[in-house]
């Protein structure tokens, strides 16, 4: 028999419906210690609030908390901090009508999406730092700076709530609040000390909450509280080698040990957030990549930011590991490093070859989607017969969709027409040609051939690859090269449709790796991205080799790269230099990168006793036969001894 | 390989592998696949040196420490790796090792 406990709403009838004030309770969305949340519609301005719903007791700390929280946000007016509309006490109860973020806490988001891309990680820490030098400027402190008080509107707003734990900051010389109050992941030192707290506990939680939604998790995660205690007063938070530099200092600054350590106001983290896009933005146009923005959801399928990638696959700058017990590592070099093997490198020939040809139109295909991103890069970025890129477009589309999804991309205006009609498909493949010679304009290079390289996604029909030649045709008119990375499919259906507007078109093909390649990859960014000192097993390589091999998902580049970085560092947690199948059978069971020492998991953290066992030794021995070019006496693979010094 | 740490006391353990260093049998604690690829990878490096003192080709070696001693003993074309506590001169090790085959 199980027992319902009525909730202090219940209590007093405040339940789907009922009224109070302005306001229609219609559902609760959340409870508290200091009371209930209700989604409530305000009957008269007509739009939604969040009614946040408590005892009436004047004797009650929680009731003289919530009304002070509502003073204190009452003072505040800024969009990045919610709004009071209204407070209100009855003989029973109190209520507060709060603005109502329809989204979801950041917290929840990262638990649902993941990790935040860099950039919108930035443009949030832009609103925190909004938010909080608002409410410092007038004196008041949040003091409980964390994901759950974060809230991002379904527009992508941030805006901080719950000021519960708030308290005016008098002036710099006061003594400030001495309580340990907050929520412990994101607590700064002094908070934990017990020492008096300024609006430095603020900027602390704001680097914390920074690190959160660069790598989805608390900077300290611990087993006990006394050891999240010891972790924010005397360990140093390291950021994922994934997080560019820039940005991973700016959270080591908010998080410093002593609060005058920490920059002295949320401007000045402000201002290095805006110097952070500038540099990129700097960077990117040194780089001639990408002018028009490119949208969510189309970034080659792994899941990755597309940011992200550029950075972690090109600039060694990001890729330093910054973990004191586990090596540093060239990822960005070591990425370099395969390109410059088959298949790689031959299809980045082929497409310089195609390039200097006269053909509008250049179609990458074969191979792995992320890889042919990879490719296309990598080419644009590296290779000096690439043609300044106008644009790079990552397209996900479907039959029949690819016009209308590529002007939606590019943020034209879509008309009206049936999904079968080609009529227009010339006049629309002009606009987006249009549109494309005004982002040449902008720049302010008109008069230059330039190319657009577009990453095909999913699966179009005979109509999109019409639209294609002609967009093709037309912006090869202007100077413009349209270079396709698509499916073998796609690329059959496009070469055909070129063939019928007798457009030139050239063909580059990926072709998918052989195992020897594969092995090749694996030694070559060993000894790449660790300068020499970690070298191969024979047993450890073809493991690794086969696991990459005869993966569902197919073999690419990133694959590759993450087994690698896993069994290093396995390897290295272990003292150990050489890769064995113990650090690969490791580097399998991890799903995630390991990033620090304390990602690997306990079974994978000393080297065995005995190693291989049985059933590995009969694997391993099965493998040989299966691969003799790398496992075998007869391999034709040659392995780096790990003693060897490689300058 | 258990006939051959019975002739060696202080031996932990041992293994047979191919010349290319892939082991195919072992007996006793030890990680054998390290210590067969590291016995394989260093065969070149001992070559060059026995070249250079005119020795010829390196048909046996040892790697003594304070707390152990390892052993490789070239065999046709398989290498017998042998962990060990360093309590017994190399030459002694090693030429129970070619006993024991």
């Amino acid at each position: 028999m199980s027992h319902h406990r009525r909730s202090f709403a219940e209590s007093v009838g405040v339940t789907a419906g009922r009224q109070l004030g302005n306001y229609v309770i219609q559902r609760k969305i959340g409870a508290g210690s200091q009371g209930e949340v209700f989604l409530a519609q305000d009957v008269v301005l007509e739009r939604k609030a969040a009614l946040k719903v408590f005892p009436n007791s004047a004797e009650s700390p929680y009731t003289r908390s919530l009304l002070r929280e509502a003073r204190l946000i009452a003072k505040l007016d800024t969009p990045t901090i919610v709004r009071v509309h209204h407070i209100e006490r009855t003989q029973t109860l109190c209520y507060i009508a709060i603005e109502y973020v329809d989204g979801s806490s950041l917290d929840a988001l990262v638990a649902r999406s993941g990790p935040i891309p860099a950039m919108q990680a930035v443009n949030y820490g832009l609103a925190m730092c909004d938010g909080l030098s608002h409410a410092h400027a007038l004196g008041i402190v949040h003091c409980d700076i964390n994901p759950k008080n974060l809230l991002i509107s379904r527009t992508g707003v941030l805006k901080i709530a719950d000021f519960g734990l708030a308290f005016i900051w008098l002036s710099p010389s006061s003594m400030g609040r001495k309580e340990m109050r907050g929520t412990p992941l994101y607590m700064a030192p002094e908070v934990w000390r017990g020492e008096a707290t300024s609006p430095q506990v603020d900027i602390y939680g704001l680097g914390a909450c920074l690190y959160f939604m660069l790598t989805g998790r608390a900077p300290f995660v611990e087993s006990d509280l006394e050891a999240l205690r010891r972790a924010h007063l005397e360990q140093t938070v390291i950021l994922p080698s994934r997080v560019p530099r820039a940005l991973a200092d700016i959270v080591q600054a908010c998080m410093a040990k002593a609060p005058g350590d920490r920059p002295d106001s949320a401007v000045v983290i402000s201002r290095a957030l805006r110097d952070f896009i500038d540099d990129k933005q700097k960077r990117r146009r040194v780089t001639q990549a990408t002018p028009i923005p490119i949208a969510d959801g189309a970034d080659g399928g792994d899941g990755e930011p597309d940011d992200d990638i550029v950075s972690e696959f090109y600039t060694d700058e990001f890729s330093e590991l910054r973990a004191s017990s586990l090596p540093e590592m060239q990822s960005g070099q070591a990425a370099q490093a395969m390109m410059a093997l088959t298949p790689y490198a031959s299809t980045i020939g082929g497409l310089g070859d195609a390039l200097a040809d006269e053909a509008p139109l250049v179609i990458l295909h074969g191979g792995h989607a992320a890889d042919r991103v990879q490719v296309g890069k990598h080419f644009f970025a590296r290779d000096p017969r690439a043609l300044p890129l106008l644009a790079r477009i990552e397209l996900m589309t479907e039959p029949g969709q690819l016009v209308q999804t590529l002007q939606r991309k590019l943020g034209m205006e879509l008309p009206a027409r049936s999904p079968n009609d080609t009529s227009d498909i010339g006049e629309e493949a002009g606009q987006i040609v249009k549109r494309l010679t005004d982002e040449r304009r902008e720049q302010r290079v008109e008069n230059q051939p330039r190319g657009v390289l577009m990453h095909l996604l999913g699966a179009i029909d005979e109509i999109d690859a019409i639209g294609l030649a002609q967009l093709a045709q037309q912006a090869g008119l202007r100077d413009i090269k349209l270079v396709l990375s698509c499916s073998d499919a796609n690329a059959q259906l496009v070469s055909q449709a070129a063939q019928a507007y007798e457009l030139a078109a050239r063909t580059v093909a990926l072709a998918p790796a052989t195992i020897v390649q594969v092995a090749k990859c694996f030694i070559v960014w060993i000894r790449t991205a660790t300068g020499g000192r970690f070298a191969w097993s024979h047993d450890g390589l073809l493991l690794a080799c086969d696991a990459v091999f005869d993966s569902d998902d197919g073999v690419t580049l990133k694959r590759i790269e993450r087994l690698a970085t896993n069994a290093v560092r396995i390897a290295a947690n272990a003292n150990m230099r050489l890769i064995t199948s113990w650090c690969v059978s490791g580097a399998t069971q991890h799903g995630k990168l390991i990033e620090r020492a304390v990602d690997v998991q306990a079974r994978w953290r000393r080297r065995p006793s005995a190693w291989p066992p049985p059933e590995l030794l009969s694997k391993l021995s099965e493998l040989r036969s299966k691969w003799p070019q790398i496992g075998g006496a007869a391999s034709t693979v040659e392995l780096d001894p790990p003693f060897e010094r490689r300058d | 390989m258990k006939p051959l740490l019975n002739l060696v006391p202080d031996a932990k353990g041992a293994a047979r592998a191919d010349a290319a260093g892939n082991v195919v049998e072992y007996e006793g604690p030890i990680d054998a696949e390290t210590v067969c690829a590291v016995a394989a990878m260093s065969i070149s490096t001992l070559e060059d040196v026995g070249a250079l003192l005119g020795l010829g080709a390196a048909r046996g070696w040892g790697v003594v420490s304070d707390q152990r001693a390892m052993y490789v003993h070239r065999h046709a074309n398989e290498i017998i790796a042998l962990e060990a506590q360093p309590t017994k001169t190399p030459e002694t090790v090693l030429k129970k090792i070619a006993q024991s085959l």
